[in-house]
């Protein structure tokens, strides 16, 4: 089955690129191809001047690319601060620094460093999740489906703070439900469709565009 | 004043951690009633209490006035107490039909001997429950695919198949958490209107949801749970104003605005695309 059909896709770094569209259109998919967890049926990825389609998913993440995939897929049965001590790479700065930058970013997550991560409600594991991409210190973030069972106000503190990683250079991709906030968020969007590119282009351009709002959005004012 | 679902000062401890203290809610028949709270308030705690998943540390909960505390999952089950989760939790290998067929078990438990040693009689009930399965899946619109297996099945499908099987018991009290978690703006506005469709005078509806679009449309009522407790409980419009709420879950309109602005000022200093427009392919 063709899931992803002609996608031209380039992002700079520094850059936060939101992947919009239904269910099933391919924008999971799409991201498991960048980190090598799908192969590329045909079709190039060039990471930083370097071909990278062959690599395995270890060496990807040596690269610096980074994937926080759908549904959390934390360990369990290990406790919270052992699940980002796992995400360590030797890229990474010292754990105690990482620790750090986590704790601050998700206090809840400090409250609760020595429970096992199979306690934490659902928004909660999804903080651990991001936590631990941030953990291997990627010059490419991928993070799907982010505000996933999170409250708002979470939600709002994830994307201020992946604002804040893009100014020091943090090159982003975010799949992301809620397009209003993705469009306000990012720098460039893509809606994928049926496993194609239906329409792309600068968020804030995007944002205005009728067709799109009709498709995608809460009206603002209801 | 006994048709309701009732926490009567329900607590539930985790070794140290009080998950839950001290709670009074009830849920009532006919609207729908949302729980919302930040992540780890205890909104999902409250729902595996109901749904008998691990024992009360404290208090009662009462359903028609009849107290259902500690009774086991299957009694609950029994008793009318329906349930989706977070995280879907289907039959894999089993097609959309007999997702639903399965819930006609302790229903129809008394004809399985006929069913099993009478040929045309089980043809004959094979029919008619193929129908009612066909029924409930009608009202989600899953009945066109109703002979795909689950794990063919689009999340978005996923997600309605779950809450048709959780309907397809005739439940009492039908709890759905978070239910439009993954889905897009589209599909859960339309999920909306069936779930609106779905309101009965005897059906309990309580709903977990942090989409707030979806919780301020569809909710009669509301409840916010913050550590545990209860914070806040209203309408619509009176949880929006309430402040302690904005503080700790919502975030206040400032939030959002702030966060737009500290965006704006990026797309002025990013000048990446300097040029580029929309491209339609």
């Amino acid at each position: 089955m063709k899931v992803l059909r002609g996608i031209d896709l380039t992002i700079y770094q520094g850059e936060i690129l939101a992947l919009i569209g239904p269910n099933g259109a391919g924008k999971s998919t799409l991201l498991k191809t960048i980190s090598n967890l799908a192969r590329l049926t045909a079709g190039r990825l060039i990471f930083d001047g370097e071909e990278i389609a062959g690599l395995g998913p270890e060496a990807i993440c040596r690269l610096g690319l980074s994937h926080c995939p759908e549904g959390r897929r934390i360990f369990g049965t290990l406790t919270v601060e052992e699940n980002i001590v796992a995400a360590l790479l030797p890229r990474s700065p010292e754990a105690g620094v990482v620790m750090e930058r986590s704790y601050g970013l998700f206090p809840i997550l400090a409250e609760k460093r020595n429970d096992r991560a199979s306690t934490l409600s659902g928004g909660q594991q999804q903080m651990l999740a991001v936590a631990r991409a941030l953990a291997a210190a990627p010059r490419l973030l991928m993070v799907d489906e982010l505000s996933l069972g999170l409250a708002p106000k979470v939600t709002h503190a994830i994307f201020e703070t992946l604002l804040q990683l893009a100014d020091d250079g943090l090159t982003i991709i975010v799949v992301e439900q809620n397009v209003g906030l993705a469009l306000n968020v990012s720098d460039y969007a893509m809606v994928i469709e049926g496993g194609r590119c239906v329409v792309e282009g600068p968020s804030h351009l995007l944002e205005a565009e009728p067709r799109l709002r009709d498709l995608y959005m809460a009206q603002v004012d209801d | 004043m006994a048709l309701v679902l009732q926490f009567r000062n329900v607590s539930k401890k985790f070794g140290a951690l009080a998950a839950i203290s001290d709670l009074n809610v009830d849920f009532k028949p006919g609207i729908i009633t949302s729980v919302i709270g930040p992540n780890g308030a205890g909104k999902s705690t409250a729902i595996n209490l109901a749904g008998g998943a691990y024992p009360l540390s404290g208090g009662a909960i009462f359903l028609d006035g009849r107290d259902i505390t500690g009774l086991p999952p299957y009694k609950l089950a029994q008793s009318g107490v329906s349930r989706t989760f977070q995280n879907l939790r289907l039959f894999e290998d089993m097609t959309l039909i007999e997702h639903i067929e399965v819930c006609e078990l302790t229903r129809t438990f008394r004809q399985v001997p006929l069913e099993v040693f009478w040929p045309p009689a089980a043809r004959r009930m094979a029919v008619e429950r193929e129908k009612r399965a066909m029924a409930v899946l009608d009202k989600f619109d899953l009945a066109g695919i109703g002979h795909v297996r689950a794990r063919d099945l689009p999340y978005g499908h996923r997600k309605l198949l779950e809450i048709a099987r959780a309907i397809a018991v005739r439940p009492r009290v039908l709890f759905l958490d978070e239910p439009a978690a993954g889905l897009n703006f589209k599909e859960t506005r339309a999920l909306g209107e069936r779930l609106l469709a779905l309101r009965s005078p005897d059906l309990i509806i309580v709903l977990i949801e942090h989409d707030m679009d979806m919780v301020m449309r569809l909710s009669d009522e509301i409840y916010v749970l913050h550590q545990g407790r209860l914070l806040a409980h209203g309408t619509p419009d009176q949880i929006k104003g309430n402040t302690d709420v904005q503080t700790a879950y919502l975030g206040s309109p400032n939030d959002h605005q702030a966060l737009q602005a500290a965006a704006r000022t990026r797309e002025s200093r990013v000048r990446i695309r300097t040029g580029e427009g929309v491209t339609w392919h």
